[in-house]
């Protein structure tokens, strides 16, 4: 042993001169033939190093350093924006961008305590409905919550989705095929696993959505005239569905970006959106920005599972309500909202009244 | 490992490029005749405009540059924010940018500089260069097989990671350019903001000596 640690000190030095050489360097990591005469040549001269040599050599083809994938879509993706000319957040001056990492760090930590709520709901829930049906040879996976109940679900590619009240979600089984497609109604987010071989496009009544890589907020409840989608990290490709044509305008939308489509006269509005009013509602938190009293009464209903009936509602047309309510319950939140807009309340059973 | 893009305004200006004598039989600028170009030549189309220039540099260091901004942190997309603000500043700027080494090695500068600069913004944890969890330039080297011995490999294998340890990130990223990226001490000098050359070499040099105990193991690895 320690025989060999001295020939290993002996070498040290020849060792270190043939590293930092650079025409050696060059030699072992692309050879060329005049490259080549020359080494084998040098070798000749200096037998003893050839240990050297050699091991040099090798150290240098078995370093190694951390290597990421860089798909075409990554370089495709940066050329794009690159000639758009629309420069990151880290630049422009608003501090978004450290909003969204703090989103996403808490997340992570969310999306753990979810998954273990989720499991749990898995086996005790029973308002969690599990019905799946045979279709030729691959089943039909749909998952749908009832009002007040709000999921996270991971769909076998990986993908986590985590499902609003009043919503649901349909897939085929296994993902077979060489799309991945759900089909929605209602509000999702969606945390898409990535595999650039297969899409994963949501289909909702209105459009559907072409994901790359992405993080994005789908909402499209029946009941409600405006359908959106908002994209939080990736990108996405929103096509409208009722034209059939397939070459119809594609969408493409950026990070913070927002595309929303109006049933009722088939407008769409592209912008940026506010992402604490589209994306808290995964953290359990209702958030109104100058909504209107048919809004409010909707999404309360929707996300407490209640039936609201309104006694003088002609008193509420011009309503704007702003708040926000953080995991509260029914109770604390028809209050906040009745001292401010004047009104009163009663909550029995699945009924509450509102008399203005 | 390049790749093509296809822009649509790709060949679209022909009688400029005449003088420049470096046309296909068609006539026309395409990549392969870039491809003999060298980096001067390259800038000189670049800040006239030419698109097929500014897609050609994208595609021959699109690859190496990510590797090496990734290097840096473990967030991708700190790293393709980066990217992308160079590529848009560079675009802006491209009259007033003069190449003195190579394309490539102002390339890396410039994203080096902003990549630290984000990550400072962004209060990326490894931030702190030398003192991080996460491992800039985390490097290792690979082991074949030789030992039959199980024992005697898994310990060797164990002081050889701990050996490479106690190389400092600097010196791994100056490993890295050096024989990873194929730089010159000069090129290294430049990007890691040296006044000379010498002290690259000597960064080097202690990176080595560093790794002495690595070496030794090395040795020992390959004479059993």
């Amino acid at each position: 042993m320690s025989q060999i640690q001295i020939m290993a000190f002996k070498s040290e030095k020849s060792l270190k001169l043939l590293l930092m050489d650079l025409n050696f360097r060059d030699w072992v990591i692309q050879p060329k033939p005049e490259t080549k005469r020359y080494w084998k040549t040098w070798l000749k001269n200096n037998p003893d190093k050839k240990e050297d040599f050699l091991l040099a050599k090798e150290l240098i083809q078995k370093l190694e350093f951390k290597r990421v994938e860089v798909s075409d879509e990554r370089y495709e993706k940066i050329f794009e924006k690159t000639l758009l000319g629309k420069k990151s957040n880290y630049v422009s001056k608003n501090q978004f961008f450290i909003k969204k990492l703090d989103l996403r760090s808490y997340w992570r930590v969310a999306a753990m305590l979810v998954a273990a709520a989720f499991i749990s709901l898995l086996y005790f829930s029973k308002q969690f409905h599990n019905s799946e049906g045979m279709t030729g040879q691959m089943e039909m996976i749909t998952k749908s919550n009832d009002a007040g109940r709000k999921s996270q679900i991971y769909l076998p590619d990986g993908t986590i989705v985590w499902l609003n009240s009043k919503s649901s979600i349909q897939y085929k089984s296994d993902f077979s095929g060489s799309i991945r497609s759900v089909n929605l109604s209602g509000e999702a987010y969606f945390e898409v696993a990535k595999d650039p071989s297969k899409k994963f496009i949501v289909k909702t009544s209105t459009m559907s959505v072409t994901a790359i890589g992405t993080q994005f907020n789908v909402n499209a409840f029946s009941s409600v005239d405006r359908h959106q989608v908002a994209l939080a990290e990736g990108k996405v490709m929103v096509q409208k569905t009722d034209k059939l044509n397939e070459d119809d305008q594609k969408i493409y939308l950026d990070p913070g970006q927002s595309l929303s489509i109006f049933k009722s006269n088939g407008q769409m509005i592209q912008s940026s959106f506010d992402p604490k009013k589209v994306l808290s509602w995964r953290d359990g938190v209702i958030y109104f920005d100058d909504a209107v009293f048919e809004e409010v009464v909707e999404v309360l209903e929707r996300w407490y599972g209640k039936t609201i009936i309104v006694q003088n509602i002609e008193k509420a047309k011009a309503w704007q309500f702003s708040s926000e309510f953080n995991n509260e319950t029914l109770e604390n939140v028809m209050r906040n909202i009745s001292y401010s807009k004047n009104f009163e309340y009663t909550i029995e059973g699945e009924t509450v009244k509102i008399i203005f | 490992m390049r790749r093509e893009l296809n822009r649509p305004n790709e060949n679209r200006d022909n009688n400029s490029d005449f003088e420049l004598g470096k046309k296909d039989a068609f006539g026309s600028l395409n990549q392969d005749s870039l491809n003999s170009l060298d980096d001067v030549r390259l800038w000189e189309l670049f800040r006239e405009g030419k698109e097929i220039a500014f897609s050609h540099i994208y595609g021959t260091h699109f690859e190496g540059l990510f590797q090496y901004g990734c290097q840096f942190t473990k967030n991708e997309s700190l790293v393709e924010d980066a990217l992308q603000d160079m590529f848009i500043e560079l675009r802006e700027k491209r009259k007033q940018t003069i190449i003195q080494t190579s394309i490539r090695n102002y390339l890396f500068t410039c994203l080096r500089r902003r990549i630290l600069l984000y990550k400072k913004k962004s209060n990326d944890y490894t931030t702190n260069f030398e003192h991080s969890r996460f491992r800039l330039f985390d490097m290792e080297i690979s082991t074949e097989q030789k030992i039959i011995d199980e024992q005697i490999k898994s310990d060797n294998k164990k002081k050889l990671k701990e050996a490479i340890k106690l190389i400092t990130n600097r010196q791994r990223e100056a490993i890295y350019c050096l024989y990873y990226e194929g730089l010159n001490y000069e090129e290294i000098k430049e990007l890691m903001g040296f006044t000379n050359i010498r002290s690259v070499r000597n960064l080097v040099y202690r990176a080595l000596a560093h790794m002495k105990s690595a070496l030794s193991l090395f040795i020992l690895w390959n004479c059993y």
